[in-house]
């Protein structure tokens, strides 16, 4: 089961084990990680499960569609580059150490 | 024990208890449930979790480690009964004390006291339970008749069609979702569904459902028409909650009555969700909002409230739905408007509807359009100025309208 870690904001870190084929998003919400909402459960409805990528893995990660791109316009905590919604990473083994930062806030 | 009990297990059972703990409280927090399960999510209930493509390990709001972590109790099967005044519900599960009350009931689905309407096979879908019944039963039912056309009936009528059943879905008003989107987004959406095979027939009510032996085998519509059915879904809207807090004082037939904090008139009970009716900042009136996202940020107002903070909930109520390809957004309302823009491809299936009242933009309606939905989270909550004219050419960006405010701050 590969590993996953979470930075909060105020720099606590949470690992945690997530299933391959499960989301990152779940991962966080599933271990009780504090700051990742997700109020719309992972439907690109919301834009509530933003993270920022650790910038070693931002490109080996799959590209964002359009909808999360867009979606992405309306995160209560600034976009950078690293920005991502949680709910569209799929962890597999290969992502195994995946570490991305909680933001600030959700809404 | 005492401390903050919470009624209801759903969003706004959850975020009650998520808000008091961020903002100080520190007693104890015992959410009782009527259901066997942590707070789900219920959208995919009429979607993937219907076709399959969601399973039950992926709907839970949170997994346990938050309730340990938050020092929530989290008491399955408890149906409270009713509540005695001085601080004790009681419930199928025993008597639980309080000192502070949260009622997070939220709503059952409506069922029209037709004749037929107790035979086998007519159902309703609110909860992971009834999801699980329509799952079972559609295995063995081979037409499927759908009484209402708004977002859970329409989304069930796209999931079945999409797994090969055939399905009618009949609609007492002249058009689809007439309660929630205006009428470009329903006359799109039900050429959709007619190019997709379902069939809809507006302006169509339901006489009586007809059986054999007990069980369904058809509906009759308002022009005598018979539709053989294996399974009849009402989704006919939902009914607030209220019976433990009617005799209270607290409750009349719309809702339990809530100040814009979740502050019921007892200063110990407060309400939050689909159960709750009061005044909405966003809309001016009082209103009980049925959604994920008021439940969510009214709960959160309420949470706070429990912590003695005063954070009234300030949202621009959203909603979504999806429906085949359709991804349909919502944020704000098209009630009592003066102009309509829409913005966007009819034939490319990705355009939005704007709604204007004294120039200013109040709704906005879209279908895969999330770049408008999600201005328009941001451009309703703050004040502007537009004409249907500019929002009528294409080269106009809405998003100028947020940047000049800022510009100008």
């Amino acid at each position: 089961m590969p590993k996953v870690t979470f930075k909060s904001h105020e720099g606590d870190v949470r690992e945690v084990d997530v299933a391959a084929g499960r989301s990152l998003m779940l991962a966080a919400t599933m271990n009780g990680v504090p700051g990742v909402d997700a109020d719309c459960g992972g439907t690109l409805s919301c834009a509530t499960c933003h993270v920022y990528v650790d910038p070693q893995w931002i490109d080996r990660l799959p590209a964002m569609d359009d909808v999360e791109n867009d979606l992405l316009e309306n995160t209560a905590c600034e976009r950078t580059a690293n920005s991502r919604l949680s709910c569209q990473i799929i962890v597999t083994d290969e992502l195994e150490g995946l570490s991305v930062e909680v933001p600030e806030r959700q809404f | 024990m005492s401390g903050l009990l919470i009624v209801g297990g759903s969003y706004a059972g959850l975020n009650i208890a998520l808000s008091a703990r961020q903002h100080g409280f520190d007693g104890a927090i015992t959410m009782l449930t009527e259901e066997a399960f942590l707070p789900y999510h219920r959208p995919p209930l009429s979607k993937g979790y219907l076709t399959g493509t969601v399973d039950a390990e992926s709907l839970p709001l949170r997994g346990e480690a938050f309730y340990r972590d938050n020092r929530i109790d989290v008491i399955f099967g408890a149906r409270a009964e009713h509540v005695e005044p001085e601080g004790r519900v009681v419930t199928t599960k025993g008597a639980f004390r309080f000192d502070k009350l949260a009622f997070a009931t939220g709503t059952q689905a409506r069922r029209i006291p037709l004749a037929g309407a107790d035979l086998d096979g007519v159902v309703t879908l609110r909860s992971l339970a009834d999801a699980d019944h329509i799952r079972e039963r559609l295995e063995h039912a081979p037409s499927v008749v759908i009484i209402g056309g708004g977002f859970i009936g329409l989304e069930l009528a796209a999931s079945l069609a999409k797994a090969g059943k055939p399905v009618t879905v009949l609609e007492g008003l002249p058009r689809v979702m007439a309660r929630v989107t205006g009428k470009v987004i329903s006359n799109f959406v039900e050429r959709r569904f007619a190019a997709e095979g379902v069939r809809i027939l507006t302006a169509t009510g339901v006489e009586r459902i007809e059986g054999h032996q007990g069980k369904v085998t058809g509906v009759r519509d308002s022009h005598g028409v018979i539709h053989a059915a294996d399974l009849v879904v009402m989704a006919v809207g939902a009914v607030p909650n209220t019976g433990l807090a009617e005799p209270l004082g607290l409750a009349s037939g719309q809702g339990i009555h809530v100040d814009s904090c979740g502050r019921t008139a007892n200063g110990a009970m407060f309400a939050a969700g689909d159960c709750a009716f009061g005044i909405n900042l966003f809309a001016g009136r009082e209103i009980r909002l049925e959604s994920v996202q008021n439940a969510t940020d009214l709960g959160k107002a309420a949470g706070a409230a429990i912590a003695g903070r005063t954070m009234p909930n300030l949202s621009v109520p959203w909603f979504w739905s999806d429906q085949f390809d359709m991804k349909l957004q919502m944020v704000g309302f098209s009630q009592d408007v003066q102009q309509e823009v829409v913005r966007g491809s009819l034939e490319d299936g990705k355009f939005s509807v704007f709604y204007l009242r004294d120039e200013r933009i109040v709704g906005i309606e879209s279908v895969n359009a999330v770049s408008d939905h999600v201005l328009g989270r941001k451009l309703l909550a703050v004040d502007h100025r537009v004409s249907a004219t500019m929002l009528s050419d294409p080269a106009f960006n809405p998003r100028d309208l947020i940047a000049s405010k800022a510009a100008a701050a």
